[in-house]
């Protein structure tokens, strides 16, 4: 009796969460409605299985977070890759923390271009998101959001890095910071000359900051 | 009522894969502590108050807040305490493989310090979390408690089932993907910079065909596996088959430890005498394991 009802406990709590965990990983589907709430209360978030773990489409994409900074409308520093310097280390030696570095800078871009994507659709009308009114809504909302801020400070980081290496910039009043896709060339176009295929790209407005001083690093 | 008797019995009075349970934990228990020491040179940019990882936008409920701790900037500065007290746990769960508590210190670390660094995460963190819930619950003992023989038969049991989930979705999700129809899927992600290796570009173009192929072969492999890794004949193939793929992803792709957890995780598929050999030999060469268990 004792062997039985440990069997079934042991047994119940196994099946109970495969089964939960099948239905978690089920497509949504016309039952889904029934079960979700529970099946969402019992997964998430200690046995949530993020879509990264399945990785059902490949990547198709870099996603950049590129910087640039200025002291007024006279000086401005080109478009530059902060994130460089770590791919070239990840891919020169794969025991490193510069790896899961890359992932910031994604992750931040990610977050901006996405939060962008969602503001749109929230505050503007189909139809209408592409006109100026739509951009000036989502410009003004995207200030209070954790990776437009996450990206002014990373901005403003790398900025001083970058500038400190600079002789004739000593200091910036703005960063500008976009989140850039760049595309690989199209399979049928593989022999071609070019290095990539498109590339898109999301700027944040001109942010100002308190005239950022840069200490030189030479 | 014979036969439910005699299942009964063969769940509950014998643990059946404690070598592999074993050989699993030490493996497990050692990926987190490689992981951690990978990133801990950098540390600060992922864990500590300057992380320019954002916080989350509203606060944990207060049920799950115990693992959302390092959001509170009064704990967050004392990030490293939680860095130590995960690889202390993690290495004393090595030195004593049969301790369950340390396992509990070692998921509660992991979580706290995973959550905090969120945005670096990647497929490997998730399963080996999964994982380490279910190492709770296994025993290493070739003989325990009625309860724990059958708790543990039974979540070694839900630790593959969960491995096989991971390729059954995986596998059909890629095989309804038009990139990996089209065989074209490895092409595009190795021309990708962030998962490439320059001096491949030219070889992945001029031999375009391996890619298609290699495109085909894994989803074959992630379709076939969830299938053919119960039965014997086809078990070790398979766990070959998907070692050569998870390597492939760590050096060339550098997703290095997502590659290294699921080829830990295959160790729950071993074959108990199989563990014990494996086990056997490590602990011949006196260099690996000092676990006492």
């Amino acid at each position: 009796m004792k062997k039985t009802a440990i069997v079934m406990i042991a047994f119940v709590l196994g099946f109970h969460h495969i089964v939960m965990e099948a239905l978690y990983l089920l497509p949504v589907n016309p039952l889904t409605k029934y079960y979700h709430s529970y099946v969402s209360f019992y997964m998430e978030p200690l046995f949530e299985q993020h879509w990264q773990l399945f990785a059902p489409e490949p990547a198709l994409y870099s996603l950049k977070f590129w910087t640039r900074c200025g002291k007024g409308k006279l000086k401005t520093t080109e478009w530059f890759d902060p994130s460089e310097k770590y791919l070239k280390r990840h891919r020169a030696w794969r025991f490193g923390p510069n790896g899961k570095i890359l992932y910031i800078y994604n992750g931040i871009a990610r977050g901006y271009l996405n939060a962008t994507i969602d503001l749109t659709q929230e505050l503007c009308k189909e139809g209408e998101q592409g006109s100026k009114t739509c951009q000036r809504l989502v410009r003004n909302e995207i200030k209070n959001n954790r990776y437009f801020k996450a990206g002014k400070s990373l901005a403003i980081r790398e900025c001083q890095d970058y500038l400190s290496y600079r002789d004739n910039f000593h200091s910036f009043d703005w960063v500008q910071f976009q989140a850039i896709k760049i595309y690989p060339k199209q399979f049928s176009e593989k022999n071609s000359a070019t290095d990539f295929g498109r590339i898109e790209y999301l700027d944040s407005e001109k942010i100002g900051v308190a005239g950022e001083l840069v200490s030189k690093k030479y | 009522m014979n036969w439910f008797q005699k299942n009964i019995d063969t769940v509950c009075e014998k643990n059946y894969f404690p070598k592999t349970v074993k050989l699993f934990l030490f493996c497990l228990y050692g990926w987190i502590i490689a992981h951690t020491l990978l990133l801990l040179p950098k540390g600060e940019m992922f864990w500590g108050p300057s992380s320019l990882i954002p916080g989350m936008t509203a606060g944990p409920d207060f049920v799950w807040s115990l693992f959302y701790l390092l959001e509170f900037e009064w704990i967050n500065r004392f990030y490293l305490l939680f860095i130590f007290g995960q690889l202390l746990s993690a290495g004393i769960c090595l030195y004593r493989i049969d301790w369950r508590w340390p396992r509990f210190f070692v998921l509660f670390f992991t979580l706290n310090l995973d959550n905090a660094a969120y945005l670096i995460l990647d497929g490997g963190n998730n399963i080996i979390q999964l994982m380490l819930f279910y190492a709770l619950l296994m025993s290493t003992k070739e003989e325990d408690s009625l309860l724990s023989n059958a708790l543990s038969n039974v979540f070694v049991f839900v630790a593959r089932l969960q491995v096989v989930f991971v390729y059954l979705v995986a596998g059909l999700a890629k095989a309804t993907g038009e990139t990996w129809q089209e065989g074209t899927a490895l092409f595009y992600t190795l021309s990708v910079d962030d998962y490439s290796i320059p001096f491949l570009n030219h070889w992945i173009i001029k031999f375009y065909f391996l890619t298609v192929l290699g495109s085909y072969m894994t989803v074959l492999f992630q379709i076939s596996f969830p299938w053919l890794v119960w039965f014997r004949q086809t078990r070790y193939w398979m766990l070959l088959a998907g070692t050569f793929l998870h390597l492939q992803i760590s050096f060339i792709m550098g997703l290095l430890m997502f590659g290294f957890a699921m080829v830990v995780c295959y160790i729950i598929f071993n074959e108990n005498r199989r563990s014990a050999k494996i086990l056997e030999v490590l602990n011949g060469s006196g260099r690996l394991i000092t676990t006492k268990a």
